[in-house]
């Protein structure tokens, strides 16, 4: 998944960027306002931490004109300021979580997590789909109750088809979310691993769970429960 | 208002100062004017008589053989008529009558007082019959040969019937038209009190208003005098209003700024560079640091209830808490419901109502199992507030620790330890009270009574 981070204080953007990273996504960090509103209209993101304590535009304009622009990925707000009136403004403007400074890391991943499944439709940190079941709070996948093990790469990829079943997702979109924007695009390189994870899924080539759709891209086909 | 504000009013003070001078005036100006009225009628009933003397004496002749007597026509016919209550008689000497009238005769009238040559008389004879009477009397000596001279003594009488009911006629218009005029300038006098303070009434129901939160400044067109004050108290409620918000927006900044440098404290212990051990420690005591922050900067902020504090309206506060409430607690999937009626207002600052009804809400939030009830119901001057859920209940014999100064609960919540202790305070610096009780349905129920607005 592909998140932006903003905060001003350096220290801090740099353990929360370090944090997500380590779990497995790629993060887009911004110290200010008018920055970070360019990154969430025009980057791929799947969600955004924001700290409404920014210089110069602060974070409630930042959200308000995402929202605006109708970007509609989970937003959730950091903020030192906890007075009552702070949050309802925040979420009013548009964001769907509020975290109080300071806070722990794992309560901000838990949240997010929860975020990010309740955008892709899922209620629980367990995403299922027929005999597949992906923990995103282990990083866990387990195919009729046996576990696949999966490398960091496979894992986000394989969240990001969870996350999408059922929908054609394309080669460029695939690289957005889960690469940095600094790193090489080599599409052979995703090619690759599409086919390390299918072999994996679908060791026999019976179940076709994960097609590739020439020239658009990849499913993973919504499936019977088992 | 009692007795004792009526006194203490202006248009009482205004009613009482200005009535006595004009109730003097009208007793002195009547008085005065009755007898100016009396005085006239008395001049001119003796300037009447005094004429027809005037024209008795012209028509006196003397013959040395025959004595005086009355020469031609008499001056007014009134005279020899009987009806008319005018009668005249001459005298030669104090008691000889040469000549009367009719009426003298028939009516048996009083002869004159002795009167001295040359000397004359006006008078009201009061007769008991047949009927009052003017009289003027003149004493005059008449030569009748070189330096001999004879008394002779005029007496004309006026029935004076006629005189006195013109007199109390006129009185009784006196008195009415004073009465009327009096009446008109009493109702002018107090039309003038009200249209002048009326001005002092709309400012004491603005102050009113202001009080109760219902507006933010005197903002009525009030008369030149006291525009100024109203102006003044106006740059005195902005000069309070902006030094509150100067002082949040401080305490804000203060907020914003041990908080960022706990969070990144916090951050990076969990990053695992030092021994768990320390970690914990260090953490535990970022902890009640930014705990202490907390509840020293939500009690700071309070604007409390301060003159004008502000108006609240409940119903609004609680959508906009259990939409905000909805979405913090959305892997819940609370019932947040609300039971509060358009018109119900409470009087306290909109920012302290914010945390007290977001912190017990959200409190609820955390502990119900399924489901948050809010209601308000105005009772006379107050509103009574009800938040409950369906969760374990207040532990028994902890309900009173709960709302004092930073005993918790539960340390497993976050933000629980201060939050009743908190929104206590709140409460009761505007004049309210909070209780904790058991919801009917088991479960906790906080009751807030706040003044009304």
């Amino acid at each position: 998944m592909r998140i932006l981070i903003v905060e001003d204080e350096p220290a801090l953007l740099e353990s929360l960027s370090e944090g997500f990273t380590r779990d497995g996504h790629v993060v887009d960090g911004s110290s200010e306002g008018t920055e970070a509103l360019y990154m969430g209209q025009e980057y791929p993101i799947d969600a955004a931490v924001i700290d409404l304590g920014l210089p110069g535009m602060s974070g409630m304009e930042v959200i308000r004109e995402l929202r605006k622009a109708g970007r509609d990925f989970p937003i959730l707000i950091l903020t030192a300021r906890d007075r009552w009136e702070d949050k309802v403004e925040g979420l009013e403007a548009g964001a769907d979580d509020y975290l109080a400074k300071p806070f722990h890391f794992e309560e901000l991943r838990a949240r997010m997590n929860a975020l990010l499944r309740r955008a892709g439709g899922f209620a629980t940190p367990k995403l299922k789909n027929g005999p597949l079941e992906l923990d995103t709070a282990a990083h866990r996948l387990e195919m009729d109750g046996e576990e696949i093990k999966l490398t960091t790469f496979e894992y986000r990829l394989m969240e990001y088809l969870m996350m999408n079943v059922g929908k054609v997702v394309s080669k460029l979109e695939l690289t957005e979310h889960l690469y940095p924007d600094d790193a090489e695009r080599d599409s052979n390189v995703l090619e690759v691993m599409i086919g390390r994870l299918r072999r994996k899924l679908d060791p026999h080539r019976d179940t076709q769970m994960l097609e590739t759709l020439r020239g658009r891209g990849y499913r993973l086909k919504q499936l019977a429960d088992a | 208002m009692p007795e004792a504000g009526r006194r203490n009013s202006l248009r009482g003070r205004l009613q009482a100062a200005g009535t006595l001078p004009i109730l003097a005036f009208f007793c002195i100006g009547g008085l005065l004017l009755d007898q100016a009225v009396q005085r006239y009628a008395e001049a001119s009933m003796r300037q009447q008589l005094e004429n027809i003397f005037y024209g008795l004496i012209s028509l006196v002749e003397y013959h040395p053989d025959h004595g005086f007597r009355l020469q031609g026509a008499l001056p007014t016919p009134a005279l020899g008529a009987l009806a008319t209550g005018l009668s005249a008689r001459v005298l030669v000497g104090d008691r000889t009558t040469f000549w009367e009238s009719p009426s003298m005769q028939a009516f048996d009238l009083p002869l004159p007082e002795e009167l001295a040559q040359g000397q004359d008389r006006f008078r009201f004879l009061d007769l008991t019959a047949p009927a009052s009477h003017a009289e003027y009397a003149y004493a005059v000596a008449w030569e009748v040969a070189p330096e001999s001279f004879v008394k002779l003594t005029f007496q004309v009488l006026q029935a004076s019937g006629d005189y006195h009911e013109q007199v109390r006629n006129t009185r009784i218009l006196l008195l009415s038209g004073a009465m009327t005029l009096g009446i008109l300038v009493f109702a002018g006098q107090a039309l003038m009190l009200r249209s002048g303070l009326r001005p002092l009434r709309e400012i004491a129901h603005d102050l009113h208003a202001l009080r109760s939160g219902e507006s933010r400044r005197l903002e009525g067109a009030y008369p030149d005098e006291i525009q100024e004050l109203a102006e003044a108290l106006n740059s005195l409620m902005d000069a309070r209003e902006a030094q509150l918000q100067r002082y949040r927006n401080g305490l804000a900044d203060l907020a914003h700024g041990l908080k960022t440098p706990l969070s990144v404290i916090r951050t990076s212990l969990e990053r695992g560079r030092l021994p768990r051990e320390v970690a914990q420690d260090l953490d535990d005591q970022a902890g009640r640091i930014n705990e202490l922050i907390e509840y020293h900067l939500q009690r700071a902020r309070a604007a409390g209830g301060a003159f004008g504090a502000g108006r609240v309206e409940l119903a609004r506060l609680a959508g906009q808490l259990q939409r905000t409430l909805l979405k913090i607690h959305h892997e819940r999937h609370l019932r947040i419901e609300y039971e509060i009626a358009d018109d119900v207002f409470v009087r306290m600052d909109g920012q302290d109502m914010m945390e007290v009804l977001g912190n017990v809400m959200d409190n609820a939030c955390k502990w119900a199992r399924s489901a948050v009830h809010v209601q308000a119901t105005p009772q006379d001057a107050e509103v009574l507030l009800r938040v409950r859920d369906d969760g374990p209940g207040f532990p028994a014999g902890e309900r009173a620790h709960l709302t004092q100064r930073g005993v918790r609960a539960d340390e497993r919540t976050p933000g629980h330890g201060f939050g009743l202790a908190i929104v206590s305070e709140l409460v009761e610096l505007s004049g309210g009270r909070l209780e904790l009780a058991d919801a009917p349905e088991g479960g906790a129920e906080v009751r807030i009574t706040l003044p009304a607005a």
